[in-house]
């Protein structure tokens, strides 16, 4: 295995170290200039830097993921595996907002250098991913400098514990937990992406979910999931027993403690699009464009969607738009050369439209054909699941048998959602 | 301006971008503010002034941000025609800035230009002025050069705005196409004399400079001038100008620097009073000035006086002006501040170029030669010019051990340039030959890589040509080796040189010389080692008793017999059969001959490096100047030759093309090597070839062997097939048919040639192998790109071609190899595809390879008995092995000039072979191999009989 990085950088938006650190002596330490020359700022940043997350410049290649406005850089010059790397630096990217209290910017980087350092010796060691689970980590990695003397011997016991429970047969979870209440949530979160062309013929359509636990119990219980459907492309937390799954159909688990996620899920089959658009632009002369867009909510009428904003790009020089619509509030935005459409409440089974006629100003120059870039949709629909996913039980087995309060909600969001014109 | 400090939407503006912590949000601003000024130029109630004027320098603020602004050069336009001055500075400066003069809209704003022009608003007038002087393009020339004109002339109109119109007028005189003349002699010079008399220096300053403008064109005409600006000059050396023109108590420098500078354009005036007079003034500038304390003021005076200095030399009437300057720049070398050293160096090469002030220049030797140390890169280069063009033969052994002694501590971007430049001024000024080998074996031994090729080779050639040195020479590069040299052109040269004559070194043993070369020899280049192995040859030879020495230079023969480089493998297998046969390798090895005289090697470096016109010789490619013979060039540099291949080329030094090569090839290694290469053609005298081909079709159709079809149809149709060159601008120089046709003829030549790419060819054949190498050269000062050469299958060949590089650098040329196997007779010449690009067009040529069945057949080594000839003659059966056919001419043609064509056809004449003396007989045996056989052989026989002509082929 080649690792994920030979060193990880921390940088913000104007190409700025943060934090660095080397991990291996093969790569140089100027590898941040590069970066910044080379990727952030050259001509064709705005495409390619969000288009290529892996570049090679001269025998080093660069890795980088934006998150906020930070750019978290990995620099390998192996042939290290870079779904490997993406996945640390996402991971990362989690492990510090469950310490910065939620927030990941530039800002809280500044403020935690030092437990910053001390995260990144624990979660990489030679560029050999380590633990990067938050919640074992916080048991030796303290986020307060100040600790009593009380504190400081129960947390040594615990940290003692902690490798045990990294070794042990449940590495995942604590013995002798206790509540009062046992609470069991269960989320299900899809995003379905889809191009749709202009006629409505659908082009590409598929969903990406997954179901984030958040486990309140007692004990060692044991638990068992049961989906109304034979799922393919799935990925399951490392305590879902996989050998019953695979002969049963089950998920079955000893659940952590607290949140975490389940498993992620991918269909592409039966899927049922929440939104259909048509649009209608015409290109009235050189200074004129007429849109007609129709959006049509396909779900339930007793079902909504919610904070639905359509996105309808504009050429670069229009100058003014008079918008009608049937709901909700639209105008014209310079910063994102669109027309830009919010509905705050979108029902179920209902269509609505948007009408303008918008005024271009004459350049001198003959431009070059507007290259009609696709309307994009954003939305969330709670209780609906586009795959089609069901969850027919939820059970919960411990010693004591006690009393389970369950909560299962859904929702719907938009990933990718495009529809040329 | 003040008004834009009340602008506050624009500080506003400016203060939020200058907030913005990145590119992002700059440009989220941007594109906002954008937004916005797009609505408000789209709406339909009209702008106010102010507000126009406001988005106006936003968009001109945003443009320079480095954004698209493309939609606001129109409202930016209606500001220069708007009627209050502040709109009008605005309208004019965004249009400065965001159009070009290329820009069509400018098309819409002439009009409105030209109205500020001829109103009687000066602020107007200067706006457009300058509008125009910065802009101005073709179509301003040509609409609105007259109303400058006027304008310019007008003596009403004040001096701020005249001399903003002569500035203007020099640009629009600089972008009228060259075909129009727009300042004529006849009007101009007396107008121009006109101005020369203004009292306004600022006037003033602008025509001189107009004026400059118009003598760097052409000078003709404007010679009546000369007294003006001479007595302008001596006004100004008065100090009659206005204070405010004075600069640090200087009367306008600018205008001095300016008129100085005019002056050096014109030749030497006719009337002796007035050049009595300008001497005199220059003669003031120069001795009058000393270096001041004041950095500016110094800076001001010697922008004068270098200008003065350059007219001095460009007058070249004054040696005792010429002297003084010489001494003030001397003055100048001496003085510790970099700029001023700089400079005196500089137009101290320039005057040291004049012979008369060469001994004034020596005085000041030390000062210069202390330069060297300088800690400036820079000057240290223009001291090393400056000892290079003043050296002469009085002063060039100092020079030359100076320059030898800072070689050893000079920066490696300088040494390249150091070591040529010593080399040459050796070669140039050497007082006798000892000195020169002394100088070029130290040079040698102390610049290491530096010393390149040509000049350890023509160190070589003088000492192969001069008896006198050869022991001098061996005895010197050994002690070099016994000091420890080891870099590669001193193993080189010593190599050579103890090999040719070690021998003569007789109190040293010729194994020692060996150890010496022996010790260095693994860690050298393939070519190094293939000097060096046939120095240990020579060595052993010269030495042939010494078993010791025998068994060290087997042992290394051996090795190399079986080494991957397939040169040095066949050095040493040769080698190894010369010394087993003490008899042969006597008889054959013996000392390089003298080269032949030719141009200095390294005048023609120099001159490459120097990128100048290089002469014809030059611009030979290698292998054309192999073949030819030059005689030696009186007047040129003493003694120094260059090879020229030794008649009996062998396959080995006709591959190393390069003539400089040929060091490498032991001219005595014949016997071996030759043996296998009877391949070579005789040499056919060309001329009388062409003339017979040319003659018509009888007498070509007669030396044909392909069959009684007419050759040049077939040779022809590749070239209308390949036609496409027509359309591409690119042409071929010349007809490649004619091409073509001389190669047939012989084995070397040019292949393609255009303005751009020259292709030469060299081929070689034995039997039905066949080596084609490609010199692919760069002629022009572009880089050739997406180079190609394909060789597309055909059924009757078998080609294996080599690597073409995609990139041909500036004068840069590669070789291309390519095998060639006949499989079976053929009558189509197999066809290459050449192309590159360059300077956007892509050239694509589809030629012929001069491949003739002659070119596969191969005259016999001997006479053929005649009854052999008879017998065979006789076996063949009629049509279509044996062809004959009969043509008539009304003029007899010579038996000789038959002859050679057969022999240009690579058929052995065999005279006396026939009975009948008028006739001619010629065989040879054409080589094919069928794929995946052995090779074959078949004869050819002709028999020519003059009268009546006789085609016999016999495949």
């Amino acid at each position: 295995m080649a690792g994920c990085c030979s060193a990880l950088y921390f940088l913000n938006l104007k190409g700025d170290v943060l934090i660095q650190r080397t991990y291996r002596d093969d790569v140089e330490r100027n590898l941040a200039t590069v970066f910044r020359t080379h990727i952030l700022n050259s001509k064709e940043s705005d495409h390619v830097a969000s288009a290529t997350p892996v570049r090679v410049l001269g025998s080093c290649s660069f890795i980088y993921l934006r998150s906020n406005d930070v750019y978290i850089l990995a620099v390998t010059k192996n042939n290290a595996n870079a779904m490997l790397t993406f996945q640390f630096m996402t991971n990362v990217v989690t492990l510090f907002k469950s310490y910065f209290g939620g927030e990941f910017s530039e800002q809280s980087i500044k403020g935690n250098f030092v437990l910053i350092y001390e995260l990144l010796d624990e979660t990489l060691d030679f560029g050999y991913p380590q633990i990067v689970d938050a919640a074992i980590l916080k048991q030796y990695i303290f986020q307060k400098g100040f600790v009593t003397e009380a504190t400081k011997a129960r947390r040594e016991a615990e940290a003692q514990n902690a490798t045990l429970q990294v070794t042990g047969a449940v590495g995942w979870r604590k013995e002798g937990l206790r509540y009062k209440k046992n609470e069991v949530f269960l989320d299900i979160v899809e995003q379905v992406n889809m191009l749709m062309s202009n006629k409505g013929t659908v082009l590409r359509c598929d969903v990406n979910g997954k179901v984030v636990m958040k486990v309140f119990l007692s004990g060692m219980p044991d638990v068992k999931l049961g989906l109304n459907e034979a799922l393919e492309d799935v990925t399951f937390h490392q305590c879902v027993n996989l050998g019953r799954f695979n002969t049963e159909k089950v998920v079955s688990f000893v659940p952590p403690d607290g949140e975490f996620e389940l498993m992620k899920y991918r269909c592409q089959d039966g899927i049922k699009q929440p939104f259909r658009v048509l649009p209608v632009i015409n290109e009235m002369g050189r200074t004129r464009l007429e849109v007609n867009v129709k959006v049509k909510s396909t779900f339930d009428a007793k079902l909504f969607a919610l904070n639905t904003v359509v996105t309808i790009p504009m050429p670069d020089n229009t100058a003014r738009a008079e918008l009608q619509t049937s709901q909700g509030k639209a105008k014209y935005d310079a910063k994102k050369h669109a027309l830009v459409w919010k509905i705050k409440r979108f029902t179920g089974a209902a269509e609505q439209i948007l009408i303008a006629n918008v005024e271009l100003i004459a350049t001198t120059k003959e431009k070059k054909q507007w290259s009609r870039p696709p309307i994009s949709l954003t939305f969330q629909v709670p209780m609906f699941a586009a795959s089609g996913l069901r969850v027919q039980y939820l059970k919960v087995w411990e010693k004591s048998s006690y009393k389970v309060d369950k909560w299962v909600r859904k929702v719907c969001k938009s990933g990718d959602y495009l529809i040329r014109i | 301006m003040a008004k834009l400090q009340n602008m506050r939407g624009l500080q506003v503006f400016i203060a939020d971008i200058r907030s913005c912590s990145n590119r992002e949000s700059e440009k989220v601003r941007v594109d906002k503010e954008l937004g916005k000024i797009r609505k408000k130029f789209a709406s339909n109630n009209s702008l106010s002034e102010y507000d126009k004027k406001k988005y106006v320098w936003k968009l001109l603020y945003i443009f320079m941000l480095g954004y698209d602004v493309e939609f606001g050069h129109k409202q930016a336009a209606d500001l220069i025609s708007a009627s209050k001055y502040a709109e009008k500075q605005v309208g004019y400066m965004a249009c400065a800035i965001l159009l070009n003069e290329k820009d069509e809209f400018l098309r819409l704003i002439i009009n409105s230009i030209r109205n500020d022009l001829i109103s009687r608003n000066e602020a107007f007038q200067c706006l457009a002025l300058g509008f125009v002087g910065n802009v101005g393009g073709a179509e301003m020339a040509a609409l609105l050069t007259p109303d400058v004109m006027t304008l310019l002339m007008n003596g009403a109109v004040r001096p701020i705005v005249r001399k903003k119109c002569a500035l203007c007028l020099l640009r629009l005189m600089r972008k009228s196409p060259s075909d129009v003349e727009i300042l004529t002699p006849e009007v101009w010079s007396v107008k121009l004399g006109q101005l020369l008399e203004e009292r306004d220096n600022g006037v003033l300053l602008g025509v001189v400079t107009l004026l400059l403008g118009v003598v760097a064109r052409n000078y003709e005409g404007y010679e009546g001038l000369v007294p003006r600006l001479v007595k302008l000059l001596e006004k100004l050396r008065n100090k009659d100008v206005t204070p405010d023109y004075a600069y640090y108590g200087i009367p306008s420098p600018w205008l001095q620097a300016k008129t100085l500078r005019v002056l050096q354009y014109f030749p030497q005036p006719d009337d002796p009073t007035l050049t009595e007079s300008l001497i005199e003034t220059l003669r003031r500038i120069i001795t009058g000035t000393e270096v001041a304390k004041n950095i500016n003021k110094n800076n001001a005076q010697h922008a004068i006086v270098f200008e003065a200095v350059a007219l001095a030399l460009a007058m070249e009437v004054d040696e005792e002006l010429l002297g003084s300057s010489v001494g003030l720049l001397g003055k100048f070398i001496s003085v510790r501040e970099p700029n001023i050293k700089y400079l005196g160096l500089e137009n101290m090469v320039r005057l040291a170029e004049v012979p008369a002030v060469q001994d004034i220049i020596t005085r000041h030797q030390k000062s210069i030669s202390a330069s060297l140390k300088d800690a400036d890169v820079s000057i240290r280069r223009r001291a090393l010019d400056l000892l290079f063009t003043m050296c002469n033969t009085s002063n060039a052994a100092d020079i030359v051990d100076e320059l030898l002694r800072y070689l050893e501590v000079a920066d490696f971007s300088l040494r390249d340039e150091l070591v040529l430049k010593t080399a040459i001024l050796a070669e140039r000024f050497y007082p006798n030959l000892q000195w020169y080998v002394d100088v070029m074996l130290s040079l040698i031994e102390r610049a290491g890589e530096f010393a390149t090729r040509d000049i350890w080779h023509a160190t070589l050639q003088l000492i192969t040509n001069d008896q006198g040195l050869h022991e001098y020479a061996a005895r010197k590069a050994m002690e070099a080796l016994q000091r420890g040299a080891s870099n590669e052109p001193m193993v080189c040269v010593a190599g050579y040189l103890l090999g040719e004559y070690g021998r003569l070194v007789t109190d040293v043993p010729i194994s020692a010389q060996f150890a010496l070369l022996q010790e260095r020899f693994v860690s050298t280049s393939p070519e190094a080692k293939a000097m060096l192995l046939t120095a240990f040859l020579k060595l052993l030879l010269a030495e042939p008793k010494d078993v010791q020495l025998r068994v060290a230079v087997e042992n290394i023969l051996d090795r190399y017999s079986r080494y991957m480089d397939s040169e040095l493998q066949q050095r040493a297998v040769e080698y190894l059969g010369l010394e087993r046969r003490p008899d042969v390798a006597v008889r054959n090895v013996v000392n390089m001959p003298p080269w032949e005289k030719r141009k200095s090697l390294l005048l023609r470096r120099m001159a490459e490096r120097e990128g100048q016109d290089t002469d014809e010789m030059q611009q030979q490619p290698a292998w054309m100047a192999e073949g030819d013979e030059e005689g030696a060039e009186p007047g040129s540099t003493p003694a120094l030759q260059v090879p020229s291949i030794p008649s009996g080329e062998t396959p080995r030094s006709q591959a190393s093309a390069n003539g400089a090569n040929d060091l490498l090839g032991v001219s005595d290694d014949a016997p071996t090597s030759n043996g296998g290469a009877p391949a070579q053609a005789p040499a056919a005298p060309v001329d009388p070839l062409a003339d017979l081909y040319s003659i018509g079709t009888a007498p070509a159709a007669a030396s044909q062997p392909e069959g009684p079809r007419d050759p040049f149809a077939m040779v022809e149709d590749p070239y209308t097939s390949g036609g496409n060159a027509a359309s591409a601008p690119i042409q071929p120089l010349a007809d490649p048919a004619e091409w073509y046709r001389k190669l047939l003829q012989s084995n070397s030549g040019v292949f393609y040639e255009d303005s751009h790419l020259q292709v030469g060819m060299k081929l070689t054949f034995q039997g039905s192998d066949g080596q084609i190498t490609f010199f692919f050269g760069n002629k022009s000062p572009q880089t050739l790109e997406r180079v190609i050469c394909v060789v597309p299958p055909d059924p009757k060949f078998h080609f294996q071609l080599g690597p073409v590089p995609p990139v041909l650098h500036p004068k840069q040329q590669v070789q291309v190899p390519l095998s060639v196997v006949c499989t079976e007779s053929f009558l189509q010449p197999p066809r290459a595809q050449l192309g590159y690009h360059a300077e956007g067009q892509t050239v694509n040529q589809t030629l012929a390879l001069p491949l003739s069945v002659g070119k596969f057949i191969t005259p016999p080594g001997a006479a053929v008995p005649r009854e052999a000839f008879f017998a065979r003659w006789r076996a063949v059966a009629g049509p279509p092995y044996k062809l004959s056919e009969r043509v008539s001419r009304l003029t007899p043609i010579p038996q000789e000039a038959v002859e050679r064509v057969l022999a240009g056809l690579n058929l052995g004449v065999q005279p006396g072979l026939d009975p009948d003396a008028g006739n001619v007989v010629a065989v040879g045996t054409f080589g094919f191999t069928p794929p995946r056989q052995t090779p074959q052989q078949v004869a050819c026989m002709r028999n020519v009989t003059l009268q009546v002509v006789l085609t016999n082929a016999d495949f």
